[in-house]
């Protein structure tokens, strides 16, 4: 069964997740708005699923929640990540680079012609 | 919120099965986002039936979110595990041994077990903790205390607070796990009435009885 466009995205979505929240901090529904903008609408999945993961990488260390309280009186919880992220973040940015470039010595197609 | 959303997460919170505080959390921050995706369906034209209905959709299963969440809050490594109930292995084999009817022994043991706790304290707080300082100590500090203050002819006192305290404690923390897995809860406990049962039926020089049961051995079915 060939994988769908969401699996390969939930198999990436930690690093992702890492890399956005890095820029600045970020709740759920924010992150989720941001990868459909940037990705022009590429990665697209079940929304809630991404709570799982955040809170997977809440539990590991890799980013701290903290709860805000909004002027109407709600809260969010906007991630932020840690220094312990931001070196899992690092290690991946070195490694993408190296695992698109075998993929595409693979696969023969330049690293260019993503789609 | 109309009955089909609130639905979804009645359907979400009955299949999360975590502690109350993890779970009032969870549920606080999928409601705010349900709410920041229904203003934005709401904005985009649908009606609220529609912006419920789509916004259900886009959240995905709801048994299915709650079984991931749960397996998230769920893991725990050997190493947490086995950490975690160290105090139980240290209490036994300080039983096992005999060790707590010398002196040496038993601050032996109360040294290791403190040095490891402020060790875990100054360093990273680790999840395990809690479990040291909250059931594994508490029920000893507080009878250990209380028989420093009692006068000798009282001491069994110290014993009656520990197995009060211990009781407190227990019942507390079978609640929790009631919540979460009833089959846990009374696997936890499947071991309790056999210890119990073990030491009331001591004797003062820490032997058992001198049970006599060869009558077992009489009614052997491999002697019919």
């Amino acid at each position: 069964m060939p994988l769908k466009r969401s699996d390969w995205l939930l198999g990436n979505i930690e690093p992702l997740l890492l890399y956005m929240i890095s820029d600045q901090p970020m709740y759920g529904y924010q992150i989720i708005k941001e990868l459909e903008k940037c990705s022009e609408g590429y990665f697209s999945f079940k929304e809630g699923t991404l709570y799982p993961v955040l809170h997977r990488l809440e539990k590991e260390g890799l980013v701290r929640g903290e709860w805000h309280v909004l002027e109407s009186g709600r809260q969010r919880k906007y991630y932020h990540i840690t220094g312990k992220g931001l070196l899992v973040l690092e290690e991946r940015r070195v490694q993408w680079p190296k695992f698109f470039a075998a993929v595409s010595m693979i696969t023969k197609l330049p690293l260019t012609d993503t789609r | 919120m109309v009955s089909e959303l609130v639905g979804y997460l009645s359907t979400l919170r009955d299949n999360l099965r975590l502690d109350r505080n993890a779970e009032t959390e969870v549920l606080q921050e999928l409601r705010g986002h349900v709410d920041d995706r229904l203003e934005e369906l709401k904005k985009a034209g649908l009606s609220e039936e529609e912006a419920n209905r789509r916004c259900i959709e886009l959240l995905g299963s709801a048994k299915l979110l709650a079984r991931q969440i749960y397996e998230t809050y769920s893991r725990a490594t050997w190493r947490q595990t086995l950490l975690a109930s160290l105090p139980h292995f240290l209490f036994g084999i300080m039983f096992a041994l005999n060790w707590w009817r010398v002196l040496c022994g038993s601050l032996f043991m109360l040294v290791l077990v403190v040095s490891i706790l402020v060790y875990a304290w100054c360093r990273v707080k680790p999840r395990w903790l809690s479990s040291w300082l909250r059931y594994a100590l508490l029920p000893v500090v507080a009878s250990g205390l209380f028989l420093l203050w009692l006068p000798r002819s009282w001491a069994w006192l110290a014993i009656l607070v520990y197995a009060v305290v211990g009781v407190c404690l227990l019942y507390c923390f079978t609640g929790r796990i009631k919540y979460r897995d009833w089959l846990y809860a009374s696997l936890m406990l499947l071991p309790m009435p056999t210890i119990v049962a073990w030491f009331l039926v001591m004797e003062p020089s820490g032997s058992f009885p001198n049970y006599d049961v060869s009558w077992i051995d009489a009614r052997a079915l491999w002697k019919a």
